[in-house]
């Protein structure tokens, strides 16, 4: 049985740091904790501290002064392994930006542990299945006819975080990349730079996320896959390094979105992913400055998919997320609920599976992580799948074929909003095209891996003058 | 003598009430933008220019009045600039600005 256990199951996404611990769940009592315990055998759990952080960390982020809370984490961390007479266990393991231990305990060691003042609650450590199949099923990619295709010939772009290209899980997938960043954060100490080299992960708390939303679209491994494993991608890191986290600016956004209109045909991007951003909007906030390159790309036929945002709104959703024009995405756990942590409004576009989703991390592994920047992954990944079936549908039939999944009802407000399913998807497209998914061995656009236009090797800059390089109307100036 | 400092106390005001009438139109207009300047200034924004916008009259106004051009975005007629209160007024009041937004953070 292919099975992960992953330490990390409190969330870390590109959005948030209130985020809702996906943990929270499988708080023990003594009673579960002993069912668990057979034989008296030590039960890996996880513990959650009280810290006095919640009011210090807002100061603190707001200074930038992340190391003061990393270095109060540590000391809490400190404290109850002193208490426990735990020291360098090999089993420990201490999170560096939650308060919070993984470890197993024995039943003696929980009944300290849940009278000790230090601690918030003890939940079960739980082993996860890779959650990438579960979601996979959920949006139907296991029914598919095999005319189907799977994204082949088409690319997403991910403007996240920056992608490990070399993960075995994304194996050649990658195929261009850039980098935007206001504070010179890019590879070379650079504001911009492009090449798969410029979209490799930024360094910093976080820098997985986009290798973990990629493997999502377009991971490929023998026991699980993507949503459209054979899509291309292309990896545009947003994010710089400020303090001790990193951030993303709204120039840096449209850097990035401009970049994918110019390149769009070249390398036939389907759709573009946005797993970030911020604020909260009770109402569309089409005013945002990133609209125009949402609505722009519309014309190139690229759909724009953005995150709805992890806190847990019931009445409004993040920017730029609130964008009428692009797909907004929420998330639904692997049960088929709304999740806790989904930012929720009438206007939401759509929900996907977003908890517990296993997929590629730095260094080669894998690992589970929940939120909305997980369910948007899914559909952009589906889009590219359809598109790559029906390649006359427009930006508009795509997005109307998303809508025809069953709806989920979001207890908190009653909003009823479709589910990706593909399927149903499919099955609208192939009516309003009125034509039959093409044969598998016609004729796909060239979507071979290309040189990159500029790349700087050993301080010289090489530009690339292919007619694919050249801008294209509407070139950006800097 | 008296007269003068009246006079200079009447021009004084009639100018002070002119600028915070523009003020209070640029900071109606792009309230955020406003509150933004009154903590730091320069600050980096979006500028938008509306579909029928006179772009290159524009964009020769922002090198005229030396408003930084962070970066240009040709596709959607938008500029990063860099802004001062006075620059943020004056932008406000010209033709064709359809929005000035504050150039956002997301972090982490």
């Amino acid at each position: 049985m292919f099975k992960i256990r992953v330490f990390i199951s409190i969330n870390v996404c590109l959005f948030c740091t209130g985020m809702v611990c996906s943990v929270m769940a499988g708080q023990l009592n003594p009673v579960a904790f002993e069912a668990m315990a057979q034989d008296d055998e030590p039960v890996p759990v996880i513990v959650l501290l009280n810290h006095s952080g919640d009011n210090k960390s807002t100061t603190a982020e707001k200074k930038g002064q992340w190391l003061n809370l990393q270095d109060h984490i540590e000391q809490v961390q400190q404290q109850l392994a002193d208490d426990m007479g735990w020291v360098n266990f090999n089993d420990m393991v201490k999170f560096k930006h939650v308060p919070a231990i993984a470890k197993t305990v024995t039943a003696q060691e929980f009944k300290q542990l849940a009278a000790s003042d230090l601690v918030q609650g003890v939940y079960t450590d739980r082993l996860n299945n890779l959650s990438l199949n579960t979601s996979s099923k959920t949006v139907g990619l296991n029914a598919l006819a095999d005319t189907v295709r799977l994204g082949q010939g088409y690319a997403v772009a991910i403007i996240d975080s920056g992608v490990q290209a070399s993960h075995p899980f994304l194996a050649s997938r990658v195929i261009a990349g850039a980098c935007f960043s206001f504070n010179a954060s890019c590879p070379g100490g650079t504001k911009r730079a492009s090449g798969i080299e410029a979209g490799m992960p930024c360094s910093g708390p976080g820098c997985f996320h986009g290798t973990h939303v990629a493997g999502i679209v377009a991971g490929q491994h023998e026991q699980l896959s993507g949503i459209a494993k054979d899509a291309s991608l292309i990896a545009i890191n947003v994010f710089s390094t400020l303090g001790q986290g990193i951030t993303s600016r709204d120039s840096d956004v449209m850097q990035a979105l401009d970049w994918v209109y110019q390149h769009a045909d070249s390398y036939h991007i389907a759709a573009v992913n946005m797993s970030l951003g911020g604020g909260y909007y009770s109402q569309p906030c089409d005013d945002s400055p990133i609209k125009r390159y949402v609505d722009l790309l519309a014309t190139r036929g690229v759909v724009t998919v953005i995150a709805a945002g992890n806190e847990g709104r019931e009445d409004g959703v993040a920017s730029p997320g609130c964008i009428s024009t692009a797909v907004t995405v929420g998330s639904i756990e692997p049960e088929g609920t709304i999740s806790a942590f989904s930012n929720s409004y009438a206007q939401l576009d759509m929900v996907a599976p977003g908890g517990h989703i296993t997929s590629s991390v730095l260094n080669g592994e894998y690992a589970a992580s929940s939120g909305t920047s997980m369910a948007a992954p899914h559909v952009a990944g589906a889009i590219a799948l359809l598109k790559s079936t029906y390649p006359k549908a427009s930006v508009e039939q795509l997005m109307a074929a998303l809508q025809h999944g069953h709806a989920f009802t979001d207890p908190r407000n009653n909003v009823q909003t479709p589910g990706l399913y593909l399927p149903t998807a499919l099955a609208y497209l192939q009516q309003v095209m009125s034509s039959v998914p093409p044969p598998k061995n016609s004729p796909v656009p060239d979507n071979t891996p290309q040189t990159p236009c500029r790349q700087v090797i050993d301080g010289i800059v090489i530009e690339n003058t292919d007619a694919a390089c050249q801008p294209q109307e509407g070139a950006i100036q800097w | 003598m008296v007269i003068s400092r009246y006079y200079f106390c009447i021009v004084a005001g009639l100018l002070s009430t002119g600028c915070e009438q523009d003020s209070t139109h640029a900071c109606e207009r792009f309230p955020a933008v406003c509150a933004e300047l009154k903590n730091h200034q320069p600050i980096t924004a979006i500028v938008t220019a509306s579909f029928t916008a006179d772009k290159p009259t524009l964009k020769s106004w922002l090198e005229d009045e030396d408003i930084r051009i962070v970066t240009e975005f040709e596709a959607t007629d938008q500029w990063l600039v860099e802004l001062t209160m006075s620059e943020f007024i004056a932008l406000s009041a010209q033709p064709g600005i359809e929005n000035i937004s504050i150039d956002k953070f997301y972090p982490r």
